[in-house]
Formats: structure tokens, C-alpha cells, sequence
């Protein structure tokens, strides 16, 4: 049974028609997709493709402009505190409090979301060792690198333990190692059955991470799929996820570059 | 040379960018200009009184001004040393940069010098006044020098004791230590008030003993640091040129050295400041006022917690809760010092009310692009509300409270009557934070990179807290004038009493209403 046929029960995410416009400027147009429970959904495009936008019309950050969208069985503009007791967010450029501690900062969170005090301190204290900043949870958040929180915007997504995850951009400005942690934690989300919802720049992750991919560009879904159903969409038995992004995106602009720098 | 002029013309333009943006801070610089040329002019006029009086007292009042200064722009440089200089995001981005080392030391002072302008607005127009009255226009040229000279030298022992304090303190202390400086810098504007006005009236008319007290109030000033600058205006209206021009070069001395000394230190030093004042975020977790809250719904209590924690560790959110409060306060004390037969002034606990709006309000926009936070998590918007209305209600009520009890006390209220004038002086301060947090998530645009009303919206605000404020006050004042009796003429007639109670009906619709627009504002705003 193919996703678009799948029962409402087993659809995490499920869009119909979804478009933003900002004045006249359309971000998002008109978007259908749907993402079953457990599924690892990659989101790729270029900036400003509407990536984001997206991403913060499904956790209710933004409002869609008309549309439909579903997160865990509830509307997101019906009922968006139902939906957001059920998701964890990480922004693209994460949101913290300068003069909070990483520790503060999660035990806020974890009384935002209702989680018990002792709980989530248990599970915080699980997550700075996971994301390796045990030593630095008694620290402002100021004192943070950029990479430093990254991870703890990661590690508040988390702490309630949420059914479905967006991550936007989860590895930028992350070393290889701790990328390689964050790529570790979401296969094992994965594996446990949680719903993960990702864009990335980073291709490779992309192909060897997700079960699915969508490909948007100037706000229209393009293409979505298994890295073979795309494949066979373009024609192709061997192509990388990368060739088949820039056939669908375009990719002149790499070439222009050149010639620009080689003058 | 070149490159401090580039930073700050860099810097000027940030500033101009940010005026353009927003209208209310066009509004500040206006007035901050108005009351410039009208400081000047007033005080050109008070001067040729003053000259004629008792010239000793000009000087003094100049040397006193230049000294009060000197001391505010000394602290408040320390303050700034911190945020703008030791932690500002640009230092690194600039020590990055190929900008000599001096030249960037350059360009912070001078910015530091000029981060708390305001008084030194005051000084400049005093200054001005002073050198037009004893040396003719040139002289206010002297003026307005002297002032500037005088915020450059305060910045830099500013920026050196603040990296003493920093190497010397230990990293858990440092931030209660710098903490206080903005406490010090307002108690200055407190203290002189009531000062000048318990000294003055002591002299009555008595010219001779005006002019002797003076005379050595004067000698004892000139030796302050703070007044050398004020010396050579000083030196100009009743000195040979040969003292004032070797006092200016004393100054000038001084001045490179200070600059010479401040500038290695910086060098020296600020990578393991900013480091220990980083470090110095380490804190210990707090319980007293978790336990404090529990009574609170578990959601807003984890934001009135968040709020409190992070207002003390932000130098300016403290500067901005209690300077209002310690000026209000102060006034508090100076009607009780004042207060004639007719009684004692309740602007004070007014002055409160609208700071406590104010406060409540900024507590709202202080969040930023973090109310993304807020709105990412399973809040309803009466929560967020209702969180920033708690955040700095207990601070304000307690003001309030010692202002209307001090003063109740003064004038001669009963017991009842103060507590009645407690509850009533509460429910309005109630009434003003509900109202400004909600004009706040109603209008403002939490996307800007400082969030701010505009001033229609924000007297908006205000009025609708007046508004329910004042007439509550006037149902209580009417029902209680009439069981006592004290109440005469159209004011005891029942339609007063009728038109009073429609009033109260207004005002609390008008409230509600407010609350409704902004919670629906605040589930559907786009986070930034």
C-alpha cells in the first residue's frame, strides 16, 4: 500500500494544499504530502525554497495562508495545542535564553510541555551526556558556541519525548563528530518508531538517513519518494540523490560562479 | 585616526538604521534635543540670578553638576564596559579584522563615553550656560567642551576598573558585583535631589553666607578628578590665560596617560575578563522561589521563573526594573520632605502605576524572537499573559505598597482608610499590567530587533489601566463619601455615584476586550 493511500491512523503528517504568501510574495503553494508514523521524511531544496516556512506552518508557528494541515491526527490551526504537546521543534537557528543555563533552559522547557520535574531532569541530564555537553550545562546559554546550541535546541525537542520531530537544518553548524551523534540519536528515534521530519543541505545525509525524500522548489513540491522511486521518475538506475536534486532544481548557478571567479 | 573614525561612523549608522526603523526613538532624541535648548536657556537666565546673588554658588553648582556627573558617567561606563565592550558580539569580529587594536580601544571609548547621554545633555546645557554668562559666546564653545572632555576621561577609569573588579572578584560573585552599578549610578539622580532640596532653604536670603559657604564648597570640588575638566571652564572666567592654559595641559597629561594606562590593560587583560565574566554564568540553582511559586499554574510558573532569572543576570533589565522604582521612591521621600498643610502629593504612587505597566509590558517584549518558544510550546495564550502580568507584579506592589502606606501615614489617613487605599492602590496596579501586557501582545512586532510600542499604542495601553483604575477609585470614593457623610454638593448626588458605576462598566469592558484582541493576536501571530 503506497503512502498516499494510507490510513489516517498511520499518516503522521498530512498536507492538502498547504500555501503561505507573505504580501504577494507565495513561499509555500499549495503542498500535498503525507508522512506516515515512523517514517524518516528528508525535505530538500535550495534557500529559500520554502523548506522552512514549511516546516514552522506544521509545528504552528505560522499560520498557512489557506490549506490544510494534520500533525498526529489534529489540525494544526483547529487545535494547535494538541498538536504541539505531541511535537518537538528545532528551529534553524535555534531559540534560547542568553542569561538561562542549558540546564534551566531544558528544565523550562520541560515544564512548558507538562513533562514531571524529576523526569525531565533525568532525561536532560541523559541528553547533555548524549549530545556531549555534560560540562557545560551550568553555563549561560551566551557562552554557547553556535554548534553548542544547536544541540541543546536539539536536546529541547526531545526532552518530552514527542511523537513527531522537525528538525530544520538539525546538523548546521555542527563539527563531524557531533553530526555524526545527532545522525546516531535520529536513526535510533527511527528505529524506536518516532516520526522524523528533516530538511538538510547536507544531501548524503539525506540519502542514507531517510526513508523519503520531498524536493521543494520556489514553494512547489517538485518531487517526493524513495531515492528508486525518484530514480525511475528521471529516468535513471544509478543517479545520486545529489544529480537528481540539481536536474529538478536547476544548477547553472554553480557554473556561473566559476566563470565569475575565474575572471 | 582614520580607522576610529570608521568604526564609529559604522556605529552612527547602526544608530541611524535603528531610528529610521523606529519612530519612538525619533520621538526620544527630539525631546532629548528640546530639553537641551531648553536647559540652556533656562539656565542662562537662572545663572545671571545666581552671578548676581552669590557668584561663588555659580561656580559651585557647576563643579557639583560636573562632579554628579563625572561619578554617574564613571558607573555607568562600568556597566557598559561589560555589554558593549567585554561581551559585545563584535569584539572578536573586529580584533578579526585588520583594525589596529588602538584604533578599536578607540572607537569602544568613545562610544562608551556616550551610552548614557542623557545626563551628560544636562551637563552639556548647564555647561553652555555657565560659559555664555561669564565669557561671553565664545565661552560656549568652552561649555560644551568641557562636558565631552569629561565623558571621555570617566569612560576610561570606567573600563579599567571594571576589568580590575573583573580579574579580582571571584567568577561567583562577579555578577552581583556589577550587578549593583546601575543601582549606584540611580541612587546618584536619587540622592541629589532630596540633597539640594534639604540644603537650600537653610541659607534663606542671607547673600554673605550664601557666597562664604560656597567659596568653600568650591576649593574643596577642585580637587575631584571628575571636576578638572569643569576647572579650566572655571580657571577661563576669573584666571590668568598662562593658569588656564596650564591647567588644560595638566588635563591633557593626565588624559594620555589614563589612556595610555586603560589601553594596556585592555590588551593585556580582556581575553581573561571576558572570560572570567563568562564564566561567571555558572550559577547555583535557586529554591526558595520555586517554592515560592507553586501556587501558580505549572506553565506560568516556569515563565515567571525563567523571567526572574533572567532579569538578574541582565545588567540592563535590572537597571530598567529598579531605576524607575528608586526614582519614584525617592519622589515618595521628597513629597513626605515637602508637604505643606495641604497635605502630601500622590504623583509618586501614580508615577508607580504607570511603571508598573511599563514593566509588565516589557516583560512581554522582552521575549523577542523566543516567544517562538512560547508559542511552539502547548500554551494558551491567557498563560503567556497571565505569566508576564505575574513577572514583576510582587516588585511593583511592594513599592506601592511602602509609598501609599509612607504617605498615608504622613497625611494623617486612619487605619482603615490606608487599607482601603492599599487594595485600591493593588487592583489598579493589577489593572495597568493587564492592560499594557495585553496592548504589548496585541501591537507589538516581536520579529524587531528591540521590540518597542509605539508611544499612541502604548498610551493606549496606559489609558485603558487608567481608565479601570480611576474609576474603581471613584465608585470606592463615592460609597465611602456617602456612608461618612464628607461628601457635599453635585459630587453626593446619586447620578455621580450612577455615573461613576457606568464609568467602571466601561473601563472593564474596555479591558476584556483588550484581553480578547490580544489572545487571539496571540495564537495566530507568525513567530519570527
Amino acid at each position: 500500500m503506497g503512502v498516499t493511500d494510507a490510513p489516517p491512523s498511520v499518516v503522521a503528517i498530512e498536507t492538502d494544499a498547504l500555501t503561505k504568501r507573505f504580501g504577494s510574495v507565495e513561499a509555500v503553494a499549495g503542498i500535498h504530502l503525507r508522512v506516515r508514523r515512523g517514517e524518516v521524511f528528508g525535505f530538500l531544496g535550495p534557500n529559500g525554497a520554502g523548506k522552512s516556512t514549511t516546516i514552522r506552518m506544521l509545528v504552528g508557528l505560522i499560520r498557512p495562508t489557506s490549506g490544510r494541515a494534520r500533525v498526529a491526527g489534529y489540525d494544526v490551526v483547529e487545535t494547535p495545542v494538541e498538536v504541539k504537546r505531541r511535537i518537538g521543534y528545532l528551529s534553524e537557528n535555534p531559540y534560547a535564553y542568553e542569561k538561562l543555563t542549558g540546564r534551566e533552559f531544558l528544565s523550562f522547557i520541560g515544564d512548558l510541555y507538562g513533562t514531571d520535574t524529576t523526569v525531565a531532569a533525568e532525561r536532560a541530564a541523559r541528553l547533555f551526556d548524549l549530545l556531549e555537553l555534560e560540562d557545560k550545562q551550568d553555563e549561560l546559554v551566551e557562552g554557547y558556541s553556535r554548534g553548542m546550541r544547536q544541540k541543546l535546541g536539539l536536546a529541547a525537542a526531545l526532552l518530552h519525548e514527542p511523537e513527531v520531530l522537525f528538525l530544520d537544518e538539525p546538523t548546521s553548524g555542527l563539527d563531524p563528530r557531533s553530526a555524526r551523534v545527532v545522525k546516531d540519536l535520529l536513526r535510533e528515534l527511527a528505529r524506536r518508531g518516532r516520526t522524523i521530519f528533516f530538511s538538510t543541505h547536507v544531501l548524503e545525509i539525506a540519502q542514507n538517513m531517510c526513508d523519503r525524500v520531498g524536493i521543494i522548489d520556489r514553494g512547489r513540491l517538485v518531487a517526493v519518494g524513495t531515492l528508486d522511486e525518484l530514480r525511475a521518475a528521471e529516468g535513471t538506475t544509478d543517479a545520486s540523490l545529489e544529480d537528481i536534486f540539481l536536474e529538478l532544481t536547476g544548477g547553472p548557478e554553480a557554473v556561473e560562479l566559476a566563470e565569475f571567479l575565474g575572471e | 585616526m582614520t580607522q576610529v573614525w570608521l568604526l564609529l561612523r559604522l556605529r552612527l549608522r547602526l544608530y541611524l538604521a535603528e531610528l529610521r526603523r523606529t519612530p519612538a526613538m525619533i520621538v526620544m532624541v527630539v525631546a532629548a534635543a528640546a530639553a537641551l535648548i531648553a536647559g540652556f536657556v533656562g539656565l542662562s537666565f537662572a545663572f545671571d540670578g545666581i552671578d548676581r546673588f552669590a557668584p561663588a554658588a555659580a561656580d559651585a553648582l557647576v563643579l557639583v553638576t560636573f562632579a554628579a556627573v563625572g561619578m554617574f558617567q564613571l558607573l555607568a561606563s562600568m556597566r557598559w564596559s561589560v555589554d558593549r565592550l567585554l561581551l559585545s558580539s563584535d569584539l572578536e569580529l573586529l580584533l578579526a579584522a585588520p583594525i589596529r587594536v588602538a584604533a578599536l580601544f578607540g572607537a569602544k571609548v568613545v562610544e562608551l563615553a556616550f551610552a548614557s547621554p542623557i545626563s551628560l545633555l544636562l551637563l552639556v546645557g548647564l555647561s553652555g550656560a555657565y560659559g555664555q554668562t561669564r565669557l561671553g559666546p565664545l565661552g560656549i564653545l568652552a561649555g560644551l567642551v568641557a562636558p565631552l572632555v569629561l565623558a571621555l576621561l570617566a569612560a576610561l577609569p570606567g573600563m579599567l576598573l571594571t576589568i580590575a573588579i573583573a580579574r579580582v572578584v571571584p567568577p561567583a560573585r562577579l555578577r552581583a558585583v556589577l550587578g549593583l552599578l546601575p543601582l549606584l549610578a540611580s541612587l546618584i539622580y536619587v540622592l541629589a535631589g532630596p540633597a539640594v532640596g534639604l540644603i537650600a532653604p537653610r541659607f534663606g536670603d542671607d547673600a554673605t553666607r550664601v557666597q562664604e559657604t560656597f567659596v568653600t564648597v568650591r576649593a574643596g570640588l577642585r580637587w575631584l578628578p571628575t571636576s578638572w575638566p569643569a576647572n579650566v571652564l572655571l580657571g577661563a572666567g576669573d584666571s590668568s590665560l598662562p593658569v588656564v592654559a596650564l591647567q588644560g595641559v595638566m588635563l591633557a597629561v593626565a588624559g594620555a596617560a589614563l589612556i595610555a594606562v586603560t589601553l594596556s590593560a585592555f590588551v593585556l587583560a580582556y581575553e581573561e575578563v571576558r572570560g572570567r565574566i563568562a564564566v561567571a554564568g555558572r550559577v547555583r540553582r535557586g529554591s526558595f522561589l520555586e517554592r515560592f511559586t507553586t501556587p501558580l499554574a505549572p506553565a506560568v510558573r516556569a515563565i515567571v521563573l525563567k523571567d526572574w532569572k533572567v532579569t538578574v543576570r541582565d545588567l540592563r533589565a535590572v537597571a530598567g526594573l529598579f531605576f524607575p522604582l528608586i526614582v519614584f521612591g525617592g519622589l515618595a521621600v521628597l513629597s513626605v520632605l515637602d508637604r505643606d498643610e495641604g497635605g502630601v502629593s500622590p504623583a509618586p504612587v501614580l508615577g508607580i502605576l504607570v511603571v508598573a505597566g511599563s514593566l509588565a509590558g516589557s516583560a512581554l517584549l522582552g521575549e523577542r524572537r523566543n516567544i517562538a518558544i512560547l508559542r511552539a510550546a502547548p500554551l494558551r495564550p491567557r498563560e503567556i499573559l497571565t505569566a508576564k502580568v505575574v513577572v514583576f507584579f510582587v516588585p511593583a506592589v511592594v513599592a506601592a505598597w511602602a509609598s501609599t502606606i509612607g504617605l498615608g501615614l504622613v497625611a494623617g489617613r486612619s487605619g482603615p482608610e490606608i487599607v482601603a487605599l492599599v487594595g485600591l492602590v493593588t487592583w489598579s496596579i493589577a489593572a495597568m499590567m493587564i492592560a499594557s501586557v495585553a496592548a504589548n501582545a496585541l501591537w507589538a512586532d516581536f520579529a524587531a530587533e528591540r521590540p518597542r510600542l509605539g508611544a499612541l499604542r502604548s498610551m493606549a495601553g496606559l489609558f485603558v489601566g487608567m481608565f479601570l483604575a480611576g474609576s474603581t477609585s471613584a465608585v470606592v470614593g463615592w460609597t465611602a463619601g456617602r456612608i461618612t457623610g464628607s461628601l457635599d454638593g453635585p459630587l453626593a448626588h446619586p447620578l455621580a455615584g450612577a455615573g461613576a458605576v457606568v464609568g467602571l462598566q466601561i473601563s472593564a469592558v474596555l479591558l476584556v476586550s483588550l484581553v480578547r484582541a490580544a489572545e487571539r493576536r496571540l495564537a495566530v501571530i507568525d513567530a519570527p
